[in-house]
């Protein structure tokens, strides 16, 4: 494959899979209202269209026409460039995301549904994601608001807490395929569940475990999900670092949270849960394709995310820090050290 | 071609940006000038093979070290610089310097004083910059400078605890 048939491929991709996690931000937004209406016993959006279907297609025209306010004490340039930087590190991240098997279009096969299969993957995420505290610290800062600068040192601080353990939780799937290649942990989890990294064979089960979880505990913090979404505590911040932004500069941030959701997902299921390999090699489940598997894990993995918003209040600030740095990465820590061990008991 | 038009475009942004560090009159825009002109360099990173390094710049330097020096900034709330007001002396010392290091600059890279050579453009072995490899020369030929590093961190490390810890309570007032 030249250069050339490289990009127009890539393009292709991204082409096709842009639209998709744009869409699924959208219907993601139906989903939690809808889910949070049912686990408080109401209904959730069921006006426009059957469902409510259409909601988030309203919500996108009226966010759309609102007025565009930047106020006068904010620093125009990182203002507007705030909001861009968000949304652009939450698109950039799902790059490297292999989102199934090699497919076909019109007769050329194009290879994995992943836009490129860059040999340091993993730490191309973290590098990704380190950058998107940029976003919300800049529009704190930017918006010369006090309520905001708390929302975005609260962020930072947080974001740079929980980034610790989230690098560490992986270390298993990356200690045992021996690569950062998404590719390559994906294949390694083949043939069945008993191959996912979270049920890693032998010695390697509790950290296999540990590991999801403490990447689970982290993504909720680091995408600013209850309970941990102290930056934009409504009942102490009035709304955190995006008080001030309206219209389509508000929207951005909004879809932001919701691709940096989606990509947790896909991550953890990446990682953990065999990407887009079925559970199990047997018939029934092998009838449906890969982009089939990868989606349901994601599902459930957002549905997840949305029961603990409807189920647990939020942290106190002190008791954040205390968790993170104090029980989070201790464990995070000792969870290298159990990999380690458990590799070499393995073989 | 290609990767000259990428080279040219990660290595003006850099200039650009790292111009901006030093003449933007507010702190945060330097801070996020200092910023890209790192995203920038990594850029350069990747170009030369070097992925591993060229991430790890990224998540260390942006991700972690600029993070918290616009922590600071946005606590001391430094909006706007105050002029400098310099003495003549100063202005003269100031001057003198940077003429002294930009004629350093310019007697190393020059070849026709020093001879030095610009070493031959070499492909790069298959698996250059990956983790694998910069391990394996971490952990065997570069071990003890590497172990050495991480001493001086660590050292670095309890001195700012010590620096930055409450005094003892033999020193507070007894209830």
């Amino acid at each position: 494959m030249n250069l050339g048939e490289l990009a127009l491929y890539s393009i292709v991709k991204i082409a096709i899979l842009f639209p998709l996690v744009m869409l699924s931000v959208a219907y993601l937004t139906w989903l939690e209202r809808k889910l949070l209406g049912r686990f408080q016993q109401r209904l959730g959006p069921h006006r426009v269209g059957p469902f409510g279907l259409l909601q988030p297609i309203a919500d996108g025209v009226k966010l759309f026409f609102k007025e565009d306010i930047i106020p006068t004490n904010a620093d125009r340039i990182l203002f507007i460039l705030a909001p861009v930087l968000s949304m652009a590190c939450a698109l950039m991240a799902i790059a490297v995301i292999p989102f199934g098997p090699s497919f076909q279009l019109f007769g050329y096969d194009l290879g994995r549904v992943q836009i490129a299969d860059v040999n340091v993957g993993l730490l191309y995420i973290f590098g990704i994601t380190s950058l998107s505290v940029y976003g919300v610290f800049l529009a704190g800062w930017s918006s010369g608001n006090k309520y905001s600068l708390l929302g975005a040192l609260r962020s930072s601080a947080q974001i740079f807490s929980y980034e610790l353990t989230l690098g560490l939780s992986v270390i298993i799937p990356l200690m045992a395929v021996g690569s950062l290649k998404m590719s390559g942990i994906v294949d390694s989890q083949a043939d069945g569940f008993w191959n996912w990294w979270i049920l890693s064979p032998k010695w390697l089960v509790i950290p296999g475990l540990l590991g999801f979880a403490l990447y689970l505990i982290s993504a909720f913090a680091e995408t600013n999900r209850i309970p941990f979404d102290l930056p934009e505590a409504e009942t102490e911040l009035v709304a955190g670092y995006h008080l001030e932004y309206s219209s389509m500069k508000f929207a951005m941030f909004f879809m932001a949270e919701y691709v940096n959701m989606i990509t947790a997902a896909s991550i953890a299921t990446t990682l953990f849960l065999g990407g887009w390999h079925s559970p199990l090699p047997l018939a029934p489940f092998t009838w449906f394709p890969g982009w089939f598997w990868f989606a349901a894990k994601v599902f459930v993995i957002l549905f997840f995310f949305i029961w603990v918003r409807a189920t647990f209040p939020r942290f106190r600030y002190d008791q954040l820090m205390h968790f993170g740095w104090k029980i989070l990465l201790p464990l995070a820590m000792l969870n290298v050290f159990l990999a380690a061990v458990g590799l070499l008991l393995a073989g | 071609m290609l990767s000259a038009i990428f080279f040219w475009m990660f290595a003006s942004a850099a200039c650009f940006f790292a111009f901006g560090v030093i003449l933007a009159r507010n702190p945060m825009h330097s801070a996020v000038s200092l910023v890209a002109t790192l995203i920038a360099l990594a850029g350069l990173f990747l170009q030369l093979h070097a992925e591993f390094l060229a991430w790890i710049l990224i998540i260390v330097y942006t991700g972690a070290v600029m993070v918290l020096i616009i922590f600071v900034i946005s606590l001391l709330n430094l909006h706007r610089e105050e002029p400098i007001n310099l003495t003549l002396a100063r202005r003269f010392g100031i001057t003198f310097v940077g003429i002294f290091g930009f004629m350093i600059f310019v007697y190393l890279f020059t070849d026709s004083l020093t001879g030095f050579v610009y070493p031959k453009k070499l492909p790069a072995p298959e698996e250059f910059g990956s983790a694998a490899s910069l391990a394996a020369d971490l952990f065997t030929r570069y071990l003890l400078p590497f172990e050495l590093a991480s001493i001086l961190l660590t050292a670095a490390v309890i001195g700012a605890v010590v620096i930055a810890r409450k005094p003892c309570e033999e020193e507070e007032p007894k209830e």
